[in-house]
């Protein structure tokens, strides 16, 4: 089953799109490889992970049902 | 509270809901926020926490009030160009609730004055544009233990989370550092002035950061412990995300007020502060204010001499680590044309960062002398 990625913020830019479906990848290492793979851009950005609603830390296991999102800091005020 | 009172009857909509009554009102009266930048957040924040009788409000902003502010820091209006925003907010507050103290520090947040200023409040409300400031105000925060209302925008989606705090006692806090713990390069990601911000989106995040506040005040509602809110103007898309604490933050953190001190967190984050090019007339405002140093940096020997107003010569070609010793917070320079003056104003912003305001007068002082003869 493919799997759901969420883009925030200027993520969105660097993709044209805020909503991607992917290949089922079993960790979040090999999901973000395959996406640099497809978006070389991004390789250069910085973002954070979350799976399932949570901020994640180091790679993290990914099942067919996740949703991964990946959100950009922000300074502006 | 008396019933009969005006307090009593300029909050009795909000007295009157059920899980709020006099108590929460009280409460809201004895309690001191600090909002850290006077801006598109800060101005929304600012007049919600003021309307609802905030007891004090402290706000923290060295900046003036510009046109291209005017879209979304809805507190100034035109007559406000070149005035200093902290002075401005403090009038119109004033205006709309003279029940709140307000107490203004015509200043920018930095490892010096963070401590003294924040240790006397409750709450800190976070509504800076860069992130040297956010990464110094989040380290305050946890070393003080103060809860920190965070929030920021870009284009047309906006962040908030509360942190170091958590209404209980088993969850551990986080903290700015759990969510963002790579420090982000001031260069790397679009700021308003460079991305754009739709005016109303500080607007709704900015009201959203003091309906966080007043819950956390009040103790009603379940306010973003340890959640980041994410906010999409576009598509209506709200979204939360649980924070969890990291032991990367735990490290990166100072653990002690003389180390906060010594971070440098302008280096940390290379603060981009686009050096802002001044019109004539603010630069004179500015000048007459007195709390600004003025340098001169053509180089020796260059006519004509300036004697109209005090001036520090520092020539752009002998600017070096070593001679960068200036005791103002804001810092005016000009050369001949305004070129080599900007080029100075980018050199000194690397270097101070978030730790001093620097301008460079637009088109020099050829003419600004030319101005004052006509």
């Amino acid at each position: 089953m493919p799997l759901q990625l969420k883009l925030f913020g200027q993520l969105t830019d660097l993709c044209n799109t805020n909503s991607i479906t992917m290949e089922d990848s079993r960790d979040t290492d090999i999901l973000l490889e395959k996406l640099f793979h497809q978006f070389p851009e991004l390789r250069k950005t910085k973002f954070i992970i979350a799976v399932d609603n949570k901020i994640t830390t180091g790679n993290t296991l990914l099942t067919n049902e996740s949703i991964v999102a990946l959100l950009p800091p922000f300074s502006g005020g | 509270m008396n019933k009969n009172s005006n307090t009593y009857e300029r909050y009795s909509r909000q007295i009157i809901l059920k899980e709020f009554g006099t108590i929460a009102q009280e409460k809201l009266m004895d309690a001191k926020v600090l909002v850290i930048g006077a801006g598109g957040l800060g101005c929304a924040a600012l007049q919600y926490l003021a309307a609802a009788g905030v007891g004090t409000l402290g706000i923290i902003d060295d900046d003036v009030v510009a046109l291209h502010n005017l879209h979304r820091q809805i507190l100034y209006t035109m007559e406000d160009i070149g005035s200093f925003k902290v002075l401005k907010a403090k009038e119109k507050l004033n205006a709309l609730n003279p029940e709140v103290t307000i107490i203004t520090y015509n200043e920018r947040i930095h490892n010096n004055n963070a401590f003294k200023i924040l240790s006397e409040y409750n709450i800190i409300v976070d509504g800076t544009d860069n992130f040297a400031s956010r990464y110094l105000i989040n380290d305050a925060c946890v070393l003080l233990n103060k809860p920190l209302v965070y929030a920021s925008v870009s284009q047309y989606e906006g962040q908030v989370a509360v942190f170091n705090c958590t209404g209980n006692t088993e969850t551990i806090a986080t903290n700015y550092r759990d969510l963002f713990p790579i420090v982000t390069n001031d260069d790397e990601i679009l700021n308003c002035a460079e991305a754009g911000v739709l005016g109303i989106l500080p607007g709704i995040i900015g009201n959203m950061q003091a309906c966080e506040t007043i819950k956390l005040i009040t103790g009603i509602g379940k306010p973003l412990w340890n959640t980041l809110l994410t906010y999409n103007l576009l598509s209506n898309e709200i979204h939360q995300f649980q924070i969890q604490p990291t032991e990367m933050s735990h490290s990166m953190i100072p653990k002690t007020e003389d180390a906060f001190l010594q971070m440098n967190y302008k280096m940390n984050c290379q603060s981009e502060l686009v050096p802002l090019e001044i019109e004539i007339s603010l630069f004179d405002r500015l000048r007459e204010s007195g709390k600004v140093e003025i340098i001169d940096v053509r180089e020796p020997g260059e006519l004509p001499l300036i004697d109209q107003f005090p001036s520090i010569h520092l020539p752009l070609s002998q600017i070096n680590e070593s001679n960068l010793e200036f005791t103002g917070d804001t810092l005016l320079l000009f050369c001949q044309s305004g070129k080599r003056s900007k080029l100075a104003a980018q050199i000194l912003s690397r270097h101070f960062g978030t730790d001093k305001t620097i301008y460079s007068l637009k088109g020099g002082i050829l003419n600004w002398l030319e101005n004052r003869n006509s």
